[in-house]
């Protein structure tokens, strides 16, 4: 630290003395981890990754500070976390008591803050805000099939349907009524950007969270249509949920952070990874927009973890899909190191701790519940090899 | 030497005298009663209307700790068939009967069933419905489907019991709790619903259904007052004539 000062010093003492004659270049002025070669020193095992996240504002992730998740299934493993560090995580739908965590997850239930079910889209998000404050109507939001009543925003809630059409109704209000609860109150909004690509109705926009025909409906091509949203539109969408939210949370703050869970399926001409990379690309260019331009937008690199070569894959699963407990361990320690949790100041990648072990097997057990990712319905198991 | 144990009709001894004679006893029609504190006014209205009967039991709790533990994937049964054979020596040993297994119960076995304002199952109802209700917003909707999933967990232990006796041809008489007193958030429609499944598992099973709720309730599925308990403070329990309807109920579903 004290090295670095002086270097600071030494070159602003030289731009001062020489003026226009000042040979040196702003790199000079960079530090170690701002270097691919000295930030990648100690590959694979202990890379410097210490300062890959550094907080925009502090969250008093311990001092009771309310936070809630959003977002695709890796939104699910911060969660666990979350909870796991007895953080003020806000849930605003909890389960019945006594019931085991299958059944829970079957009915969406201890996944997110609330039954939403995954957003993958920030143009997802935008419409349950939209729904919850009563800013948008929407038309056809009902799938019947064999009796069974789904709602098109959350297909996957209830995993047989609901009985009748009021029953789903009921629980609709009973949940917007919820989310709005929940955004009206939330300190911390982190949301996790999974996906680009979508499905929308042609009629007034509405965006599925699913092909419609995946769990329920009938695609229908006269009537729904793909779209792959580019980075104004992520931008756009998002800062329209941020307005609607600020209304009733001026003080909000929010994290962004991407997925790195690859697509499960591309609707696209390309190859799935080529789609992935394209998908991820404006995602996290979107991110880092609404980052620079808000104060109260954070961004946190889930993405940059899994997927920087410097990890060489090894966070993630035999699927090369999953992330693996010690990946999101790392990810969160790094998270909360930064927002006042005691660390030992080593890199993060360094030899875990025994504490870090035991979160490690926490995680490890929590795994055993893997997240629920509705889009990997999309999959194509059944075709097979 | 042979001696004569005299009790009283709750099994106690007693040194009030009695001109039953001991042959007369043992053929004396006995019904088991068990369950929770509702018990107790159907024990009540079955005395009245049969005198003779040996009533057994007491309405000691029977098996009203267990639902609390919810069975599920995660957690096994607990009230196994071997719990259930040691409550019942416990409760039928002072009485002078033994039982070293459930099936060597002869006579008939009546079940209280807990409802929904009893102690353990009011921690299922702290914010969950399965209905929306506009005064109470803040009251969290849940599906059919869901409140079955809680309501399987928490009656399969009881469940459990019916089965092993209907499974081995006995027929137990279950009798559903009496309806909440107050209609705080909707207490009496929640109370039906929960009823309705419980009679439609019960019956499924091969248990017999005493469920007296719809005569003795009001459009919004609460007590009638002329049912509810006469202790002002005790909004819980129904008095002795809701006890003595579900008594005739019994007697005319066992043909006594």
């Amino acid at each position: 630290m004290r090295a670095k000062s002086g270097q600071r010093e030494f070159i602003r003492l030289q731009r001062h003395f020489l003026g226009e004659h000042f040979l040196g270049t702003p790199y000079q002025q960079q530090g170690r981890h701002q270097f691919w070669r000295t930030a990648a020193r100690g590959w694979p095992d202990r890379p410097d990754l210490k300062k890959l996240y550094r907080r925009k504002f502090k969250i008093a992730l311990k001092g009771g500070e309310l936070v809630a998740t959003a977002g695709s299934c890796f939104a699910q493993h911060i969660r666990r976390e979350l909870i796991a560090r007895d953080c003020a995580f806000l849930d605003v739908e909890p389960p019945m008591p006594f019931i085991d965590e299958a059944t829970q997850h079957k009915f969406g239930f201890n996944l997110f803050s609330a039954r939403y079910g995954n957003i993958y889209t920030t143009a997802q998000l935008r419409q349950l805000a939209e729904r919850a404050f009563a800013v948008r109507q929407f038309t056809d939001t009902v799938w019947e099939d064999g009796g069974r009543f789904y709602d098109v925003f959350r297909p996957t809630i209830e995993p047989d349907g609901f009985r009748s059409l009021a029953e789903l109704e009921d629980n609709r209000e009973s949940h917007l009524w919820s989310v709005r609860n929940l955004l009206s109150r939330t300190q911390v909004f982190i949301f996790t950007l999974g996906l680009t690509e979508a499905w929308r109705a042609r009629a007034d926009g509405l965006v599925y969270p699913l092909c419609p025909g995946t769990t329920a409906g009938k695609f229908d091509p006269e009537r729904h249509e793909f779209v792959n949203y580019t980075c104004a539109d992520v931008v756009r969408d998002f800062e329209a949920f941020m307005e609607i939210v600020q209304r009733k949370n001026p003080d909000i703050r929010f994290v962004l952070t991407v997925s790195p869970v690859p697509l499960v399926a591309t609707a696209t001409d390309d190859h799935v990874v080529a789609a992935t990379s394209h998908s991820k690309a404006i995602l996290r260019t979107a991110a880092g927009e609404l980052y620079n331009r808000h104060a109260n937008v954070d961004y946190f690199p889930s993405y940059e973890i899994f997927t920087t070569p410097l990890a060489a894959a090894r966070f993630y699963a035999d699927d090369k899909r999953n992330p693996t407990p010690e990946g999101v361990s790392l990810a969160m320690e790094m998270f909360f190191a930064e927002h006042g949790e005691v660390t030992d100041g080593t890199s993060p990648l360094a030899p875990m701790s025994d504490q870090d072990k035991a979160a490690a097997d926490f995680m490890a057990e929590a795994a055993k519940t893997e997240a629920i990712c509705d889009e990997i319905l999309l999959g194509n198991e059944q075709r097979g090899t | 030497m042979k001696y004569c144990l005299v009790t009283n009709s709750v099994g106690h001894n007693t040194s009030a005298k009695t001109d039953t004679k001991t042959s007369d006893r043992r053929m004396r029609q006995k019904i088991l009663f068990l369950g929770d504190s509702h018990t107790a006014v159907v024990m009540h209205g079955m005395r009245k209307l049969h005198p003779e009967f040996q009533i057994l039991g007491n309405g000691l709790p029977f098996g009203t700790q267990y639902p609390i533990t919810f069975h599920s994937a995660e957690k096994p049964l607990v009230f196994t068939r071997d719990v259930v054979n040691q409550q019942l020596q416990a409760y039928l040993a002072p009485v002078g009967i033994e039982v070293n297994d459930l099936l060597d119960i002869e006579f008939p076995v009546v079940y209280c069933l807990s409802g929904v304002t009893q102690t353990s199952p009011r921690k299922l109802w702290v914010r969950h419905r399965p209905y929306r209700d506009e005064t109470y917003p803040y009251l969290q909707h849940i599906s059919q489907a869901y409140l079955e999933e809680a309501l399987g967990a928490y009656y399969q232990h009881l469940f459990h019991f019916f089965e092993l006796l209907t499974s081995a041809g006995r027929t137990p008489v279950v009798v559903i709790a009496p309806a909440p007193h107050l209609n705080v958030n909707k207490s009496g429609l929640l109370h039906r619903l929960v009823r309705e499944y419980a009679v439609l598992r019960l019956e499924e099973r091969g248990a017999k259904v005493v469920d007296i709720n719809a005569a003795t309730t009001n459009e919004y599925d609460i007590l009638l007052e002329e049912f509810q308990a006469d202790a002002p403070e005790d909004c819980v329990h129904a008095n002795v004539r809701w006890g003595e309807l579900a008594a005739r109920e019994i007697c005319t579903l066992l043909a006594l």
